[in-house]
Parts: structure tokens; C-alpha cells; sequence
């Protein structure tokens, strides 16, 4: 009996102890977190006291701290702009994006002007790829298939697919057999003709007969071939 | 009239970009150095 009182005794002194600690822990936190706040607090509104030029004079004279000031400054009002013209994010951090790489290129090579404010200069940046972006976008549309929409109810693929390929293939190992069956002299005017693409002239000039001749050649072997096609029944269309 | 349960969707009214975008912009503000010569402008982006 003793034993357990004192066992419960010592798990309570434990504890308590504990407890305190914890609880001198949470406020230790708590403290930690308002001074933070009130440090970030101190931090922004000296800043924001720095003019855009002042920055600016900063940034070009090597300071990179006053870049990341400048952006912090002004990003919500360039990024609202941009967005409110695009309403696509993953667009408009692009643009933001690109516009700010145009700000540090402009102002790394010393050719900004202090004449005017900067974020007016900015937002005119950000203004013209806006309307870059719209322009490529005019000229190369993106389509989306959905359910509802397919593009390719309105555009053909007049390609031929693979199946009409092979029976291509297969319709000109016919005739090309076909061919070779015909006589020598009307096999060699039609080769000309059809595959060499020379005209009657320059056939009969390299056969060494006369026009008239290579014409009735050609004819015989047109005849021959639609004979052996209709005599076998062969199909050569696709 | 009945009440209306739907929970409200506030708007956010401030944009703000990624914060990717962010870091990109500063470490290639960091990264980027141009060099005159005459009319060249040379840009040097430092890996």
C-alpha cells in the first residue's frame, strides 16, 4: 500500500513538472513568434520608405538586395494586371516572368532612363508581351479536344494509313510483274512512257523507230495489260 | 426565403506569382552579367 502511494506520489511530482515545462516552453514560442512578427513588421515599413529610383540607383550599382525589394514591392499590382488580362496563372507567371528578365537585362546594360516612375515602365513591359502573346496566339491557335469537340471532325487526314500503303505496295509488285510479261519492244516503249516520263519524240529517237510506231507500241501493251487483267480477273485498285 | 448553406468562396484579391518565379528571377539577376563592347552587349549568365 505504501509502496503504491509513494509510485502514485512520484508520477505526479513528475508530472507536474513536466507540465511547467511545457508550459514555459509554449510561451517561450509564443514570444519568439511576436517578436518575429514585429521584426518583419519594423523590416517592411523601413523599406517601403525607400523610393523606386533610390532602388533602382542601388540595383544598377551592384546592390541585388534591391531587386528583390523592387519585385516584392510591386508584384502584386504587375501580376493583378497581367492576370486580369489573361486569366490563365501559368500564363501570366510566364509573362511576369519575361517581363522582369526585360527589367534586369534594361537595367544591368545601363540603358534605363530615370525620366518617369518605374513601375509605369514595367507595367508597359508587361502590357506589350501581353499583346505579343495574343498576337502568336492569333496566328497559331491552340485547340483543345473535349467531349463535346473533336478537331478532327473539321480537319482530314488525307494521308494514306498503313493498310493503304501495304496494297499500294502490293497493286505495284502486281503491275510491275504484269509489265515484264508484255513483249520486249512494247514492254520498253511503256517503261519509257509511263515510268521514265519522256515524251513520244524523245522515245522514238532512242528506239530508232518512228513516232507513229512507238504510239502503236504503247497501244498494244495498254490492250495486253487490260487483256491479262480481265483474263485473270485482278484487281488493282485500293 | 429558405437559407442558403453554400459556403461562400472569398476571392483572392491579391495575385501574387509563384514563388518559383520569384527565385528564378533573383538568381538570374545574380547569375546575369552584361559586358559593353562598342555597339555589342554581351550577356554572360554565370552557372
Amino acid at each position: 500500500m505504501f509502496i503504491k502511494k509513494s509510485l502514485c506520489y512520484i508520477w505526479l511530482l513528475f508530472n507536474e513538472n513536466l507540465t511547467v515545462a511545457y508550459r514555459e516552453k509554449l510561451l517561450l514560442e509564443k514570444t519568439l513568434r511576436f517578436f518575429n512578427s514585429k521584426l518583419k513588421e519594423i523590416f517592411m515599413a523601413t523599406t517601403n520608405q525607400i523610393p523606386d529610383a533610390l532602388l533602382v540607383k542601388s540595383y544598377i550599382a551592384g546592390d541585388e538586395n534591391a531587386i528583390g525589394l523592387l519585385i516584392n514591392r510591386h508584384q502584386s499590382k504587375i501580376y493583378g494586371f497581367i492576370y486580369s488580362k489573361l486569366a490563365d496563372r501559368d500564363i501570366a507567371d510566364d509573362i511576369f516572368q519575361d517581363t522582369f528578365i526585360k527589367v534586369i537585362k534594361n537595367l544591368k546594360s545601363n540603358t534605363y532612363n530615370e525620366e518617369g516612375k518605374f513601375l509605369t515602365w514595367v507595367m508597359r513591359i508587361s502590357h506589350n508581351l501581353i499583346v505579343d502573346h495574343y498576337r502568336k496566339n492569333k496566328k497559331m491557335p491552340m485547340l483543345r479536344e473535349t467531349e463535346e469537340f473533336s478537331i478532327f471532325s473539321i480537319l482530314k487526314d488525307s494521308s494514306q494509313n498503313i493498310e493503304g500503303k501495304i496494297i499500294t505496295e502490293i497493286i505495284e509488285k502486281d503491275l510491275q510483274k504484269l509489265v515484264n510479261e508484255l513483249p520486249k519492244d512494247q514492254k520498253e516503249v511503256l517503261i519509257m512512257r509511263i515510268y521514265q516520263d519522256l515524251s513520244f519524240n524523245e522515245i522514238a529517237e532512242l528506239t530508232g523507230v518512228s513516232i507513229n510506231t512507238a504510239l502503236g507500241r504503247m497501244r498494244y501493251a495498254l490492250l495486253n495489260l487490260r487483256k491479262v487483267i480481265e483474263k485473270n480477273k485482278i484487281i488493282l485498285t485500293n | 426565403m429558405a437559407k442558403l448553406y453554400s459556403k461562400e468562396t472569398v476571392a483572392n484579391t491579391r495575385m501574387l506569382p509563384k514563388k518559383e518565379t520569384i527565385n528564378f528571377l533573383l538568381n538570374y539577376s545574380k547569375a546575369l552579367k552584361i559586358i559593353k563592347l562598342g555597339n555589342f552587349n554581351f550577356e554572360l549568365v554565370a552557372n
